[in-house]
Formats: structure tokens, C-alpha cells, sequence
């Protein structure tokens, strides 16, 4: 399911009235998905590459073909036309609703309510890059893809689709080895989540930042200092990712 | 800065979600950044026509030179909107000069070629470092951030060239017929009009993609800085610690109480098993669990409340029977009963069947496709044969339990009885109820979770805390609100009276009083 970069629950909900690229989409079952919708720079950056793997085959092909003469000329249309028409719509269908492009960049095509895409919705997105494509170099998708809410082009809008960053592989950043012992306080998902953020992203962060966001917690740490009160922390991460020693 | 009013979620993202960012934070404050942008944009093109007069081609030359400066507004604003600090416009004025001052120079000469401007823009711009500890602090930024800005550089550059080309040919695309105009003639820059339409041209693809720029390439800047030094922990620690400052009198209750409250809840376990041997200990604990089972509905009928026998009476019922033991006997090697004689079917009658058959599959048929004749006949083929979608309402929480983060009103207790009054018990059964789970995150820290249930909340709050009384009227609470949701049966007056009048003593009153 689409979530945020690292180790994430969807019981970490964040606060509505801040600005974000995600799309909630609510099942039926009243569990909340997060879409991380994809906007301009990935997509057109995904576009370059698919454009170059489409020209680079068909510049490939004229190679063989010119030596058919009259006739290779004609199949090179052929293919000319079935490509350029129907080369994202056999990749989103078939392969995860991503084209090459797309998926080096990490992007997927999706319904609107988070579904894989279907045939109908392919190809109308894909039929409506021509009108994406006007006046000249996608004028007016790239505009609509401002203007929208969830970074949608034209073909988009029509289509109920969405361009999402599939989420990455899980990352399980290993917490440093060391005791674990249980918060002196029961504390709701968001603000578990939050501790063990901390102790598996402390590695990135320098000690006098680490011992200065430990001093916010004051109270949880019960009046440690500095270092001391970075390990506490860690402890009560370890506890709650399941290490009882 | 205050990292509590920042105005957009802080998370760590991937580079490219971060230019996202930047986007939706152009969409936000897209008014007040264009505005900064054309004020001093729009000045420069026109004197800067004035300047070159009779060399009009200098005009975008120049103005793509100048960038760098006018970068610098669109930031300005985004930087201050973004920390909930935005500028009026008397201040944006005052402001301007000094911005533009900043470093002015190397921006226009050896850092213009700075293929990722827009990213180290802010450092310059935002925390006002030049020299020797700007350097050190790109270099702190890092690399990781250097990549996606140098690539955000050259996808903005293709767009803007695109732009421009897409302007300039729907400006062709919407000239009418009767204008005796070539295609060609919109590139003609020979003569100084137009020069000055290609310059505008030129000037509005700018203007459309360089304050996305500034805002991708600032986002990618706070992306490094959300990385290294954690904002998005920052503040939720703050938020965390200022929950704990308001419970600090109960923590240590709190404290010893979640001990419990992990060996509490153990749900039972029903069993189902065909396995039928004696011996089996599967089977031998359904027994045990059925004699538990038979033991306890006889300890309700002999009881001589009147609703434990009912219960018990219900617990009969066989429909509600948690478990039956059926013992049965059963062959050991019992044969196989023999395959019963197929009686011969008579070859005419059997052909004759077939072939009613046969006739009526064809009718079937022929009646199917003239029914879709006439259906397509009577209604056209859509594009899509889909109906247009429906949005559904949806129902709002009942139980209103998604911000257990606000304190409940202080004289609940008088609204609800007041609501008692006119005729609503269930909205007013309901607001105590609500208040009282509001009461029990806010003023005693016992989180509920949205998702727990009556039930789930009675044993969170029987682990958590060990206030007898309070306890005693949670739960008593609780089963009112439960009849009357549930079975429409509301308390009579004297006990809605009570609940209410006993209300705020437990979760209004301040928290010394009741740990």
C-alpha cells in the first residue's frame, strides 16, 4: 500500500489543514489509504526517458527495415502508429500500471480510489495525450497538472486516474543493539511512531541535534541529559518495535 | 522560525515528492508569489525596452541574465508563508532593496551558471550566508540534495522552451481565417513589433515556469533540512511533550497501571473441532469449556434476580448456545453401499427430449438477440457504458471520537440535562458519553483509539486507572449509553438526573481530585 518513505503505519494520520501531496482515499471497510500522488517533475522526467526508449526502437527498426525498401517502409508506419498510441497502454495494463519511464522513476498509474488500472481508463489517458499535447509540448497537460489537486493532466481527469509513487521496498532501518525498556507513559500510535523514528533515523542526524530533540522530552526521559537521554529514548524505541529484554 | 506554524507537512520524502511539494506550495500561495514576481518582473521588461531601444532582441537575453535577482521575490514570499509569517505589502516593498542587495554581484556573475540555482538560492537568501560558511553549508547540505536540483534545472529549461513554442503557436492556432497572416510571420523579429510580441512571448513562458522553479527548488532545500536535522521529530516531540506537561499529575499512576494493562485482556477463545476420538485434548478442552459453559448458564436460572434468569433463559436459547457436544456411533470399516442399477432410458423418448431441447436453446437465442436489437435500438452505445458515478454521502462519525485530542466543555453535564429536558435523551446520553472519552485523553491520559469499542474502552480505562469510583461510573455510563443507542431504551429522569449531576466531578473536575 502507498505510505510514506520508511516504516509507516496508516494509524499516523496527519493533520488535514497542512499542505501535502497525498490523496486519502477512504475503503469501504472505513480504513483511510494515502495515495503520494506524483507531480510535474517526476513525470516529466519519466516521459523523457519513455520518449528515448520509444525512438531509440523505432530508429533501431528503420535500420533493418530500410533495407526492405517500399514495403519496410510501410511496416516501419505501422509499428510507427502502434507505438506511439498504444506503447503506455500495453505497459500500464501489463506491467503494474508503469511504463519503463515510469518505473525507474518509481511512478504508477492507478484508479482514482487507489485500484490497479483497467483497460477503459488506460486507454482514454493515453488516447487524451493528444489533447494534453496542444497547443505544442503538452501546453495544456502541464497546465492542468498545476492546476489540479492531485497533479492530474487532462487524460487524467477523464480517465479517473492518478500517477502515485508506489512505495518503496520496506525499509527496516535495524535499531542500534542495546536495552530495551517500556515508556513511563502510554503514548498513542503517532507519537510511538515518532520514537522509533528517532532511533532509527539517528544515524543520519549529529549527537548535539540527537541530545537536542531528546531534551524536548524532558518529561519521558525523567530529567536525563544529554547522551543519557538519547539512549533512553532508543530504549523505549526498542520496547516498542517488540525487543523485551 | 517557528517550526510550529509551518504551514505544510514536514516529512522526509523522496527528492522528487519534495518538488511536489514545491508545486502545491506555488497552487497555495499562488496569488501573493506571482504578485511578487510580476512587480518587479514586469517593471524591469518595460524599462529594460526602454534602455535598449532600437536593440529590443537584448530584452530577453538580459532578462534570462537577470534570473537570479528575480528569483528572489517569489522566495521571499514563499519563505515567510510557509512559517506563517506572510508579508503585507508595505513590508515587501521595504524589504525589496535589501534582498536584492544581498550578494548581488556573484549572483549575476560567477555563481549565474550555478546549475543548481534554485536549491542554493535559499541558503544565500534565507539564512543570509555568503562566502567561506555558505560554501561549508552547501557542502553540510550535501550532495544527496545536488542531484534532483541540477536535474529540476534542466526539466524547467525544457518546459520553458516548450511553453514558449506552445504560446506562440496557440496564439497561431486562434488567429481567424480573414487575418491574412503566415505562420512564419509570428517569428518575424525584423521588425520592431515583431521583436516586442516574441519578446512578450518569451516574457510570459518565464514568468509561468521560473516562480515553480524557486518553489521546487525550495522545497528540495527543506527536503535536505527535514533529512539532517529531523523537523518533522522536532515537532512531534514538542507536540508530545506539551500532552504530557497537562497529565503530568497522573503519570506516575499511569505509569504503574500500564504494567497491569498488559496482562489484562485476554479475549476467549471458541473452538470448533470435528475431531471425535476419546483422548483427543482438543476435544477434552471443548468439553471443559462446554461444563464451564452448562455450570454457569445453572448458577443464572437458580439465581433469584429476575434478569439473571432471564439471561440464563436466553443463554438457552439454541440459537446463542456457545457450544454442542453430539456423540454419535459410526461403523468402523463400513462397505461401501452398492452402486444402485441406472434404469435404461427408451431411445425414442430420450431423442425426442433432446431435440425439445435443441428447439428451445434456439428460441432462447433468437429471443436473446432480438432483445439486444432493441436495446441498442432504443438507447445509443456510450463511449463508456458506465453509469456516471455517484458520489455517496458518507455518514459522520456517530460517535464524534476523531479529535480525543479536545478537551470536553466544562458544564457538559448542564448541556446534556438541558438536552434531557427538550426531549432528546439520546443526544444527550450521547454528549456525556463523548465528553467522557474526550475526559479520559485529555484529563486523565488514557488515548482511545478511534477504533475501539464500548467494551475496548471500559478495559482500557479498568488498566489504566484505578479510580474505583471513577470507574464505577464509566461503566454505569457506559451501559446507559448503551441501551439507548443500541436497544432505544433511554434512563428514566432520576438516573439521567444523576449522570448528569455526576458528571463533571469526574471528568471536568481538575485532575488532582480524581487520581
Amino acid at each position: 500500500m502507498p505510505g510514506n518513505p520508511t516504516r509507516r503505519s496508516i494509524l499516523t494520520m496527519s493533520n488535514p489543514a497542512l499542505l501535502d501531496t497525498i490523496r486519502y482515499v477512504e475503503t469501504p471497510e472505513g480504513i483511510t489509504l494515502k495515495l503520494r500522488v506524483a507531480g510535474p517533475m517526476a513525470r516529466a522526467l519519466a516521459w523523457g526517458m519513455d520518449s528515448l526508449i520509444r525512438y531509440g526502437a523505432l530508429w533501431g527498426l528503420s535500420m533493418g527495415l530500410v533495407l526492405l525498401g517500399w514495403a519496410g517502409l510501410g511496416v516501419w508506419l505501422i509499428t510507427l502508429f502502434l507505438i506511439e498510441w498504444f506503447y503506455p497502454v500495453v505497459f500500464e495494463i501489463y506491467a503494474d500500471g508503469a511504463t519503463p519511464g515510469k518505473k525507474a522513476l518509481g511512478l504508477q498509474v492507478v484508479l482514482a480510489n487507489g485500484a490497479p488500472v483497467d483497460w477503459p481508463a488506460a486507454l482514454i489517458r493515453n488516447l487524451l495525450r493528444a489533447v494534453d499535447f496542444l497547443p505544442a509540448f503538452y501546453g495544456f497537460g502541464v497546465a492542468a497538472l498545476l492546476i489540479s489537486r492531485d497533479f492530474q493532466r487532462l487524460g487524467d481527469l477523464a480517465a479517473g486516474t492518478l500517477v502515485i509513487y508506489r512505495d518503496p521496498p520496506v525499509k527496516t532501518l535495524a535499531l542500534p543493539p542495546g536495552p530495551a525498556l517500556p515508556p513511563p507513559l502510554p503514548l498513542s500510535a503517532a507519537e510511538q511512531q515518532w520514537l522509533i523514528d528517532f532511533a532509527e533515523r539517528g544515524s543520519a542526524l549529529n549527537p548535539e541535534r540527537q541530545e537536542e530533540l531528546a531534551a524536548l522530552l524532558a518529561d519521558c526521559t525523567s530529567g536525563l541529559r544529554g547522551v543519557a537521554a538519547v539512549e533512553r529514548l532508543r530504549a523505549h524505541a526498542r520496547w516498542l518495535v517488540g525487543e523485551h529484554s | 522560525m517557528r517550526l510550529d506554524a509551518v504551514a505544510a507537512e514536514l516529512r522526509p520524502r523522496n527528492p522528487w515528492e519534495a518538488t511536489d511539494l514545491g508545486a502545491a506550495m506555488l497552487r497555495r500561495w499562488s496569488g501573493s508569489v506571482y504578485r511578487a514576481w510580476f512587480a518587479l518582473a514586469l517593471p524591469l521588461f518595460v524599462l529594460l525596452h526602454l534602455l535598449c531601444w532600437g536593440h529590443w532582441w537584448l530584452v530577453p537575453w538580459l532578462l534570462w541574465w537577470l534570473k537570479p535577482l528575480l528569483d528572489r521575490p517569489p522566495l521571499y514570499i514563499l519563505g515567510h508563508a510557509l512559517f506563517g509569517d506572510a508579508p503585507d505589502r508595505r513590508r515587501f516593498w521595504r524589504e525589496l532593496p535589501g534582498l536584492l542587495r544581498h550578494r548581488a554581484l556573484a549572483a549575476l556573475t560567477w555563481r549565474r551558471f550555478d546549475p543548481a540555482r534554485s536549491f542554493h538560492l535559499p541558503v544565500a537568501q534565507l539564512e543570509g550566508l555568503a562566502g567561506k560558511v555558505r560554501r561549508q553549508r552547501l557542502r553540510d547540505l550535501g550532495q544527496p540534495g545536488r542531484g534532483p536540483a541540477v536535474w529540476l534545472t534542466v526539466i524547467c529549461v525544457h518546459l520553458e522552451i516548450g511553453l514558449n513554442l506552445a504560446l506562440l503557436i496557440l496564439a497561431w492556432m486562434l488567429i481567424p481565417d480573414f487575418v491574412d497572416l503566415e505562420w512564419h510571420e509570428l517569428l518575424d523579429d525584423t521588425e520592431p513589433w515583431g521583436q516586442l510580441w516574441l519578446n512578450g512571448v518569451s516574457f510570459c513562458g518565464m514568468s509561468l515556469v521560473e516562480p515553480l522553479y524557486v518553489a521546487a527548488g525550495f522545497a528540495l532545500y527543506l527536503n535536505r533540512r527535514t533529512w539532517l536535522e529531523a523537523w518533522d521529530l522536532e515537532l512531534g516531540f514538542r507536540r508530545l511533550a506539551a500532552r504530557l506537561a497537562q497529565t503530568r499529575p497522573t503519570m506516575v499512576v499511569v505509569g504503574l497501571a500500564l504494567g497491569v494493562a498488559l496482562w489484562i485482556g485476554q479475549p476467549s477463545v471458541g473452538f470448533a473441532t470435528d475431531a471425535a476420538s476419546d483422548g483427543d485434548p482438543a476435544m477434552e478442552m471443548v468439553k471443559t469449556r462446554c461444563e464451564q459453559w452448562r455450570t454457569r448458564v445453572a448458577e443464572l436460572a437458580k439465581s433469584t434476580d429476575p434478569v439473571q434468569q432471564a439471561l440464563a433463559e436466553t443463554l438457552r436459547d439454541p440459537d446463542l448456545r456457545a457450544c454442542i457436544v453430539e456423540e454419535r456411533w459410526r461403523w468402523r470399516d463400513r462397505p461401501e453401499p452398492p452402486a444402485a442399477e441406472k434404469p435404461v432410458a427408451d431411445g425414442a423418448l430420450a431423442r425426442g427430449f433432446a431435440i425439445g431441447v435443441e428447439y428451445a436453446l434456439w428460441f432462447a437465442l433468437g429471443l436473446l438477440a432480438a432483445v439486444t436489437a432493441w436495446r441498442l435500438w432504443q438507447q445509443p452505445v456510450t463511449l463508456r457504458g458506465r453509469r456516471p458515478r455517484r458520489a455517496i454521502a458518507k455518514p459522520a462519525l456517530t460517535l464524534g471520537r476523531n479529535d480525543p485530542t479536545a478537551p470536553p466543555a466544562a458544564d457538559l453535564g448542564e448541556v446534556a440535562w438541558r438536552l434531557w429536558t427538550a426531549g432528546q435523551p439520546r443526544e444527550a446520553v450521547r454528549a456525556l458519553y463523548q465528553g467522557s472519552l474526550a475526559g479520559l485523553a485529555t484529563r486523565h491520559g488514557v488515548p482511545v483509539s478511534p477504533s475501539a469499542t464500548e467494551e475496548d474502552c471500559l478495559r482500557l480505562t479498568a488498566a489504566r486507572l484505578n479510580d474505583a469510583e471513577l470507574l464505577e461510573f464509566f461503566r454505569r455510563l457506559t451501559r446507559v449509553w448503551q441501551a439507548t443507542a443500541y436497544a432505544h431504551r433511554p434512563p428514566d429522569e432520576t438516573g439521567a438526573r444523576a449522570l448528569c449531576a455526576e458528571w463533571p466531578r469526574h471528568f471536568a473536575a481538575p485532575v488532582e481530585s480524581s487520581t
